[in-house]
């Protein structure tokens, strides 16, 4: 990583309470899979002149205004260093540690859904068909009877014969 | 001719039509061979169980081909279009990145212009289609619950709806306080073990590929089914042409393997079913001395009528956590309040309310779905204040057909076989712009009753140009459509076009249960015709 990398990851991420600084990770470019346009530009950035961390306030305005003159090489030095900060072990302890989001790759764990019960919620007014009349004769015989018996149970062969009917 | 090993269909495209078209034909006897310029895509390639799965979503899982630039992706110039294209080119197609939401079509969306006088209306009506409907999703497995008083019947769901969690809870509860539709969603995720698949174990990123296979693709359901009927699928093979005889039939498709090397399969039908933006490419690109227009383009409507959906994001924040990064991220509930026509809210037809979920730390911290994260000194506060506290309602707004969003081509670019470019041409419509207002009004309302703090909109979603319909549209007359109720082309009666290319209207809701109803019924319609 140049100084001026460090100087950048510093700059957005500088760090609050928990929150570990970027420029204190060691993080790796090769941790990541980067494109080609990602990695171009944090080349890029390699070159940018910027302040010492240790001066923060000249380091955001200097970030600011690097980020007005080249937008699109800013958004993809963001995209680095989020991403390389998001995925470090550190990072992710502390992600768990305020949200209770698992640090791990969601697979092959997955996650526990709260509230798996939908019926906790029934529709209100279940037995009112919402759906319009198409004009078809199809349309008229399904709403009359889907109006009057909303629980009704359909089997594939019936809804075959809606088509002859 | 009856339908047996010696009918040679020849399909183009692997993905979600495709695959089902293949596997009824082949089910039927037919000689069903497949050309997909893609390749497998192994569920164990999945990043989600990788620690920089979020960037490969950035990159190489990208949905965007121009982004993800993968081997078999073909260029598509999109700087006229103010949605980017989101396709995958493999076995499976777009289904392999796809999130499986599955609601169908109501019986109102195929008689858009008898009702309300705009767009087209289809040569046949939602009950044609139902059975076919029934027929998929006992395929590919849906979970949900029927009873929906918003659409018509259907039978009960293979596996029961997924979870709603912790926002879905609160905006179920707000949608009753408000007195609004909803009900739970069906998708093609499966809640149970079934057919040899897994159920979802709610690890989220669905767009990037199922890692355990709970969520229905292609290459999932359908292929192994059609495969093991004998259908032929080649792999690595981009079809650059296809070609017509004296008599005006579909002769055959060109195409090129990998390493650039020339071939030629002969069928007595060519079914294209490249997708929405594929299909116009190639039919366009197929143009020889009788077709200078383009294969089966007599009318002109070949790249015309592409609809999308523009989307809306909105998305609620709360003070207390709501877990949204653990389920399928897309959806959880939906509403279809203002589905249907009512001329006093200023627009015609109508859009639907899909509750997804949110996202991992590192797209929130990009600001995914609006949220506005600065970088900086104040990056963890915000930071701190949204990931895991929020989830986004996306305002789904029925498209109209309209001159000015199309595919072409675009000579200036080729792939790598010399087959030009598409290009993409598309600005949200009038009707759909009246429509985001309301239904973005709609989505803060609900959002604000279910209890969140604040909301940030996105008005349309750039990304999400998912949903490609309308490019070979279907209709009874030959001068204002491509192909009929069959799905085959008016001008070369051998040559069906499968996919959402064929929608005369776009309705409100994902369309791809749709599509595959389509692909099927055409396959029996084709049957049907030779026996
Ligand atoms: C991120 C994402 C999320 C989505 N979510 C949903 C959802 O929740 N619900 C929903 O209904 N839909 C969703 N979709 C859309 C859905 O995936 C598509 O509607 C569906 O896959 C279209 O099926 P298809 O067969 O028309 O095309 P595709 O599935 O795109 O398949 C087309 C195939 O044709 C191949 N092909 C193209 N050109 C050629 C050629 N010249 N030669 C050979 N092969 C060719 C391609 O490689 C591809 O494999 C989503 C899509 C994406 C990308």
């Amino acid at each position: 990583m140049t100084p001026s990398q460090l100087c950048f990851l510093a700059g957005v991420l500088p760090g609050d309470g928990q929150w570990p600084c970027a420029a204190d990770l060691d993080l790796d470019e090769a941790s990541i899979g980067a494109n080609a346009s990602m990695l171009q530009a944090w080349e890029r950035i390699s070159k940018w002149a910027l302040p010492p961390r240790e001066k923060a306030e000249a380091l955001a305005e200097a970030l600011t205004t690097f980020e007005r003159a080249h937008p699109d090489d800013f958004a993809q030095g963001l995209v680095m260093a989020y991403g390389m900060y998001y995925a470090h072990p550190n990072v992710l302890k502390v992600v768990e540690h305020r949200s209770g989001y698992a640090a791990r790759p969601p697979q092959p764990q997955g996650h526990l859904v709260v509230s798996a019960d939908t019926g906790e919620h029934p529709m209100t007014n279940p037995a009112e068909v919402l759906w319009r009349n198409d004009g078809t004769s199809q349309s008229e015989q399904v709403r009359m009877i889907q109006q009057t018996d909303p629980d009704r149970v359909w089997t594939i062969e019936e809804i075959s014969t809606w088509p002859m009917s | 001719m009856t339908p047996s090993a010696k009918t040679r269909v020849v399909i183009v495209g692997a993905g979600a039509t495709g695959a089902a078209f293949a596997w009824r034909a082949a089910a039927a006897g037919m000689d069903v061979v497949c050309l997909e310029r893609g390749h497998w895509t192994p569920p164990a390639s999945t990043p989600s169980a990788r620690a920089d799965w979020e960037v490969e979503r950035l990159t190489s899982r990208s949905a965007n081909p121009n982004i993800r630039k993968g081997v078999a992706d073909y260029p598509i110039m999109d700087d006229t279009s103010v949605i980017k294209p989101a396709i995958y080119n493999g076995v499976g197609g777009s289904t392999v990145l796809w999130s499986a939401h599955a609601p169908r079509f109501r019986p109102s969306d195929f008689r858009v212009h008898s009702l309300d006088g705009v767009g087209a209306d289809w040569p046949f009506t939602y009950w044609d289609i139902a059975p076919y409907y029934e027929m998929n999703d006992d395929i590919v497995g849906v979970s949900g619950r029927s009873g929906d008083p918003g659409n018509p019947p259907r039978t009960p769901r293979q596996t029961p709806p997924v979870p709603l969690g912790g926002a879905g809870k609160r905006v179920a509860a707000a949608l009753n306080q408000l007195g609004w539709h909803w009900w739970p969603t069906d998708g093609q995720i499966l809640t149970e073990p079934r057919n040899g698949r897994p159920a979802c174990n709610g690890c989220g990123p669905c767009e990037m590929g199922c890692f355990s296979g709970a969520r229905a693709s292609a290459d999932n359901t359908y292929w192994p089914l059609a495969l093991a009927l004998g259908a032929k699928l080649i792999t690595g093979a981009s079809a650059t042409r296809i070609s017509t005889d004296d008599q005006g039939l579909a002769k055959s498709v060109h195409w090129c393997d990998e390493s650039g090397h020339q071939h030629e399969t002969a069928g007595d039908y060519i079914v294209v079913a490249c997708n929405g933006i594929g299909t116009p490419r190639l039919l366009l690109a197929s143009a020889n001395g009788d077709h200078s227009n383009g294969l089966a383009n007599s009318s002109g409507q070949v790249g015309r009528n592409l609809m999308l959906h523009p989307i809306a994001g909105v998305t609620g924040i709360w003070d207390d956590r709501v877990d949204g990064w653990s389920g399928n991220d897309a959806f959880a509930l939906l509403s279809q309040h203002f589905y249907e026509t009512d001329p006093d809210r200023g627009f015609l037809r109508g859009y639907e309310m899909q509750l997804t979920r949110s996202q991992g730390p590192l797209l929130t911290a990009l600001g995914g779905f609006g949220l506005d994260i600065s970088w900086g000194a104040s990056h963890h506060q915000r930071f701190d204040t949204v990931f895991g506290h929020s989830a986004t309602l996306a305002v789904t707004c029925e498209d109209l057909p309209v001159d000015h969003n199309f595919i072409s081509l675009d000579a200036s670019i080729t792939d790598r076989f010399g087959v030009p470019a598409a290009r993409m041409h598309y600005q949200v419509e009038e009707n759909a712009e009246r429509m985001l207002d309301h239904g973005i009004a709609a989505a803060q309302k609900l959002l604000n009753q279910a209890g969140a703090r604040e909301t940030v909109t996105t008005r349309v979603l750039p990304g999400a140009g998912f949903h490609l319909m309308g490019t070979a549209r279907m209709g009874t007359d030959p001068r204002s459509s491509v192909v009929d109720a069959d799905c085959r082309s008016h001008d070369v009666p051998n040559l069906l076009i499968i996919d959402g290319s064929v929608f005369a209207s776009a309705a409100a809701v994902n369309p791809t249960p749709t599509m595959q109803a389509i692909a099927l019924r055409a396959a029996d319609q084709l049957v049907g015709a030779l026996s």
